[in-house]
């Protein structure tokens, strides 16, 4: 499977925050979701793929051309949402339109038209009156009309309302109906993941704590429940974000090592949600959370 | 050069929906006086080039153009060039603009119309119709100091930041004024070697010539703080 986005051993250190050795792909015709509290590493990954922060050591392919040396070629082919609108608020969509679009060799006036058509968006209204919902399908729209083979989105779904939330990502899961494309979609809503994502990078405190696919990363931990004094002493070290109370203990565990465990202890599959949580749980305890990464 | 004019079309387009209104009225209000009494008056039009320059780094900061220039494909220090070259031709445009309709005003003299033909006043209405050199050099001179003074702030704007750029145009003004006024004192009670001015050229021809090769200096002085300016944000994260 060709990778459309490779990263290799990002480091990228400022003053109170660095990227550590970040490395994961997503491969051509799928969706990343992209993870991690806030402040955990993700708008500084994007804006490392982007060329926009400049990247202490490592690589960063995207369609197989490098970040920083083929940076204009990936840019023809890049679609970029962020979570807010990057765009001139006193200017309206016919207005935006012209102002882009010598930028790209591939952009398809008819296209974007019909998308926002399509999106509902009205072309003489100033574009900084717009809600953020209809601000994210802009700059979809945007995307989609220089035929963006990859569009990266920065945090798109955080402050829209459900509906905009759920039109947002059947916009993507159309798109990405097209093999050759890709998305990468970075998010702390871990329900929009769980919808439409196929693979799942988290990041947590600058550094990779699991990449993969989405199936596999909830098939790979579960959440235990119990009497503290149940636990066998050798399991106690690997579990993840321990929390005891007055009744007992919850905490993540791998469903590896669930094998052995008595059946006074309780487990279910564990969501994306509840395996940030714990993470940071585990953190808050001083442990290291990265021990028990996949 | 593609890139440098698809930005340069960029910030114009950007600037374009909030400068038209009140670039054409600067325009209309001072050829409008300068039919009647001077032609001269059309170089104030250069006010009018400002809008044109002033609402591009407020809208870059309130649009957050920093994450545009970050997608699009074009490389960071074409971005700067073109803001420069774009000051440049906005004050050259401007600038032609000004000479065409002087020279409009000029061939008009409407102040024909005007009462009171034998006025002192309009023996010196009619003097600046017929004064082509004055004419000309404010509308040079416009230019000039337009032009340096925007392109200087841009750069200042950029390297140190919005919120510094006032004190720090404060400082050179304050500078340069300081070092001319010893300068001059010095020169004057000579201890250094008197400086001439060098005199202006007598001829409307001579005046067109230093106006165009002013014109290639301030094209230069905004190519070099464009590279200045380059060079300095290339080490600088959007």
């Amino acid at each position: 499977m060709e990778n459309i986005l490779e990263i290799s051993g990002l480091c990228k250190s400022y003053d109170d925050f660095s990227l550590k050795s970040v490395s994961f792909s997503l491969p051509r015709g799928f969706i990343m979701g992209f993870v991690g509290e806030n402040g955990s590493g993700k708008t500084t990954t994007i804006r490392s793929i982007l060329n926009m922060a400049k990247i202490d050591s490592g690589s960063i392919s995207v369609f197989g051309l490098d970040s920083v040396t083929d940076t204009i070629t990936i840019k023809e082919r890049l679609g970029v949402v962020f979570d807010s609108l990057y765009l001139a608020e006193h200017l309206n969509v016919r207005q935006i339109e012209q102002q882009l679009k010598p930028f790209y060799k591939d952009w398809d006036s008819k296209e974007f038209f019909r998308r926002i058509k399509e999106f509902d968006l009205p072309e003489n209204r100033k574009v900084g009156d717009f809600s953020k919902g209809m601000k994210m399908k802009l700059m979809i729209a945007i995307a989609l009309s220089h035929k963006a083979e990859l569009i990266i989105l920065d945090e798109p779904t955080s402050g829209l309302d459900p509906v905009a939330r759920d039109e947002l990502l059947d916009i993507l899961a159309e798109y990405i109906e097209d093999e050759n494309r890709g998305v990468l979609f970075s998010t702390h809503i871990t329900a929009d993941v769980e919808r439409i994502a196929d693979y799942v990078t988290i990041l947590h405190s600058g550094k990779v704590w699991y990449t993969g696919t989405k199936d596999e990363l909830t098939e790979s931990y579960a959440v235990i429940k119990g009497a503290e004094k149940d636990i066998p002493a050798a399991l106690k070290e690997k579990l993840i974000g321990f929390h005891a109370y007055r009744n007992g203990f919850d905490a993540l565990i791998k469903t590896d090592d669930l094998f052995g465990l008595p059946n006074t202890l309780e487990y279910e599959k564990a969501s994306i949600d509840e395996i940030l949580v714990y993470i940071a749980k585990e953190d808050k305890h001083e442990r290291n959370s990265e021990d028990h990464a996949v | 050069m593609r890139e440098i004019l698809k930005i340069m079309r960029f910030d114009f387009l950007t600037a374009r929906p909030l400068a038209i209104i009140p670039a054409v009225t600067v325009a209309l209000i001072f050829f409008g006086l300068s039919l009647f009494f001077a032609p001269l008056i059309c170089s104030y039009i250069t006010f009018g080039a400002m809008v044109f320059v002033i609402p591009l780094q407020a809208v870059a900061d309130k649009s957050g153009f920093h994450k545009l220039y970050g997608t699009l494909p074009v490389r960071r220090s074409n971005i700067t060039r073109a803001r420069f070259l774009y000051i440049f031709l906005v004050h050259f445009a401007v600038e032609i603009l000004e000479l065409l309709l002087a020279v409009t005003a000029m061939s008009l003299k409407l102040y024909r119309v005007l009462p009171n033909q034998n006025s002192e006043m309009m023996q010196m209405v009619k003097e600046s119709f017929e004064d082509t050199r004055l004419t000309l050099l404010m509308i040079i001179g416009a230019f000039t100091v337009f032009c340096l003074i925007f392109s200087y702030m841009e750069m200042m704007g950029q390297i140190y930041g919005r919120e510094n750029e006032f004190k720090i145009i404060m400082i050179t003004l304050g500078v340069l004024t300081g070092l001319l006024i010893v300068f001059l004192t010095l020169s004057d009670h000579e201890i250094i070697p008197k400086i001439h001015m060098p005199s202006l050229p007598g001829t409307v021809q001579g005046l067109l010539l230093l106006g165009a090769a002013l014109n290639i200096v301030m094209c230069g002085i905004c190519l070099i703080f464009g590279e200045i300016t380059a060079h300095k944000l290339a080490k600088r994260e959007l």
